[in-house]
């Protein structure tokens, strides 16, 4: 990297200054790190609370099917009742209870592939960066492999050959994002192990397990937030592309992803089918994505 | 500077085994019978034995793995069940609209980035910048498959402008390639956002400055050009994700290439189809990988100081 110096200033320029004020200002300077978090867990809440509670909801099954009302739009358009607030599907069944109960299905999924993940990916890091030489190496290639690597390809073979269950998609997701995790703290490691508390455990003969869990993990607490919070996100779209395919949750049981994916067929008669659960999907993403960022700085 | 060549190719050529290895492991353990899976219940008892044979079941694990190895290193790579065809000829069908759409997703999202990240650049910290950043962060937060649907359902039934499906003709790239590169862009523009300010840190733009040249021209022209190589950095890196995004995009419009035909496979449980897709995809993969890396050591001549 060739040392350099902003040059910029030397040019004669008619700056426009715009005067900030107002919401001109907060869209241009953008919010404040403590509103976009809020912000952020607002978003997500609206989204997963009634998700979460479901069942307690006293909506309707969302196998039941009511085949004299297929395909009923939303409550907002001509047709639509009260009864059904987005709808009915190709077999008459609500729509929104199909995405709040998909909602459970896939965050489930996601989440356990998440946990497992996280786990695993920061435990095999931290042992990376910690002990070093040969099994670091290994480690490491291991990562850089399945980071490059298009994982949907091995997820494909793995969902072709072994029976679909819940088991069997968490493992697959699982195996698409450890790697993050061992390659961040893998970092993070390496560099801690040098400062002095380390070193200072060391001297008074802390074995080294207590030493990974006691001092190093404490710190990489944030971390973890930021990371896990994109990756869940990232995780909940994979469980949809999956079921979109066909290959993740099966029907009757909903999924984001199978909703839309048996939907399509119907979208020039009922658009609502696969358009919902997408902003439902987009939603929670955002929201994801906004908290990591605004967590990050 | 051979020697770092030949390391990186051997390395890529003991990837390469691994990952056939684990893809041939997990399609030979299967709790399953291929054959009554093909066939169903109904056959007779020396049929099935005379269908083992020609599949090669009875053999040993070994020999069927070196049947294997040797069947990819010649080209031959079984033969379909659901096809009724050998997997090789269907994957020299199909390939070539996955290429094409690759391609052509890679332009418009290389021009667009380019355009947007030097706006976002030129107009850094106003409005204009910060709506585009949002953009950014909200298409990045799509589902790709998702977008195609909402595509299909605007573009196709709405507007009826174009088709919603297929594969013949220019018409049936256009959507899929916007769904795809609406996944990049926002990884690009981001990057060429920064690298454009790094670049013009650099001596070389003083002196352009100091001779007068016109602010666009030093950023469109010379900027640019240093641009290039850290821009096939990026993109050699988001290949592995558009590739994957290609699969699905591919299984969205039906459009029929390498991805929609992974799809089907998996889905239709056809074994040797898929295990010829994973093979292949991983080889081209890794080499595509390989050869970057041995291309940088030419562009660049630090890097094969730092190995």
């Amino acid at each position: 990297m060739v040392e350099g110096m902003d040059t910029s200033k030397y040019i004669d320029k008619n700056f426009k200054r715009r005067k900030l004020f107002g919401p001109y200002r907060l869209i241009s300077k953008g919010l404040s790190k403590k509103v976009s978090v809020l912000i952020a867990i607002f978003i997500i809440a609206v989204i997963i609370i009634p998700i979460l509670f479901a069942p307690f909801l006293g909506i309707q099954d969302p196998t039941l099917q009511g085949l004299e009302k297929i395909n009923t739009p939303p409550f907002w358009m001509d047709g639509g009742s009260r009864e059904h607030i987005l709808g009915t599907d190709f077999l008459g069944r609500d729509l929104l209870s199909r995405i709040l109960y998909g909602g459970r299905n896939s965050l489930i999924i996601a989440g356990g592939a998440l946990i497992i993940s996280l786990s695993f990916g920061t435990l095999l890091g931290t042992i990376s960066g910690h002990f070093g030489g040969k099994i670091d190496t290994i480690i490491q290639r291991l990562i850089e492999l399945q980071i490059a690597f298009p994982f949907i390809i091995l997820a494909l073979a793995i969902l072709t050959v072994f029976p679909i269950k819940i088991t069997t998609l968490i493992f697959v997701l699982f195996l698409s994002t450890w790697a993050a995790y061992a390659r961040t703290f893998r970092g993070i490691v390496l560099v801690e192990t040098k400062k002095l508390y380390i070193l200072g455990a060391k001297a008074i003969g802390e074995p080294e397990i207590v030493i990974i869990f006691k001092y190093l993990l404490r710190n990489i607490i944030p971390t973890i937030l930021v990371l896990a919070s994109v990756d869940l996100a990232f995780l909940i779209t994979m469980e949809a592309a999956i079921s979109f395919v066909g290959l993740g949750i099966q029907p009757p049981a909903p999924s984001w992803g199978n909703i839309i994916g048996e939907g399509k067929k119907y979208i020039d008669i009922a658009w609502w089918i696969p358009t919902m659960p997408g902003i439902f999907l987009i939603l929670l993403t955002f929201g994801l994505n906004l908290l990591s960022d605004s967590l990050e700085k | 500077m051979t020697k770092y060549i030949f390391k990186r190719i051997l390395y890529g050529i003991v990837t390469i085994f691994i990952v056939l290895t684990i893809a041939f492991l997990i399609l030979h353990i299967i709790p399953g019978d291929p054959v009554k899976a093909l066939t169903g219940i109904f056959l007779t008892e020396e049929a099935y034995q005379r269908m083992r044979e020609t599949f090669g079941l009875n053999d040993p694990l070994m020999i069927q793995y070196l049947n294997y190895i040797k069947g990819i290193v010649t080209g031959h790579l079984g033969h379909s069940l659901r096809q009724k065809q050998p997997v090789t000829i269907l994957l020299i069908q199909y390939l070539p609209n996955t290429i094409k759409l690759v391609a052509f997703t890679l332009l418009i999202a290389v021009v667009s980035s380019i355009l947007l990240g030097v706006a976002s650049y030129k107009k850094k910290g106003t409005f204009i910048d910060r709506i585009i950043l949002f953009f950014t962060m909200t298409f990045q937060s799509l589902p790709n498959f998702w977008l195609g649907v909402i595509f299909i359902l605007f573009f196709a039934v709405e507007l009826k402008i174009l088709p919603p499906l297929g594969s013949k003709g220019f018409k049936t790239i256009i959507m899929p390639s916007f769904a795809l590169a609406l996944g990049l862009i926002p990884v690009l523009v981001r990057f060429i956002r920064y690298k454009i300010g790094e670049i013009m840190m650099e001596e070389f733009v003083l002196s352009l400055r100091s001779r007068g040249i016109r602010e666009n021209i030093i950023i469109y022209k010379h900027v640019l050009k240093n641009i290039t190589i850290p821009l096939i950095t990026i993109i050699s890196q988001q290949l592995g994700n558009l590739l994957a995004g290609a699969f699905i995009i591919e299984r969205v419009f039906n459009y029929k290439g390498i991805g929609f035909l992974g799809i089907m496979a998996a889905t239709d449980r056809d074994y040797p189809l898929l295990q010829g897709i994973v093979v292949f995809v991983a080889i081209i993969f890794i080499s595509i990988n390989i050869i970057t890396d041995i291309f940088y050591t030419f562009i660049d001549p630090r890097v094969k100081y730092t190995r």
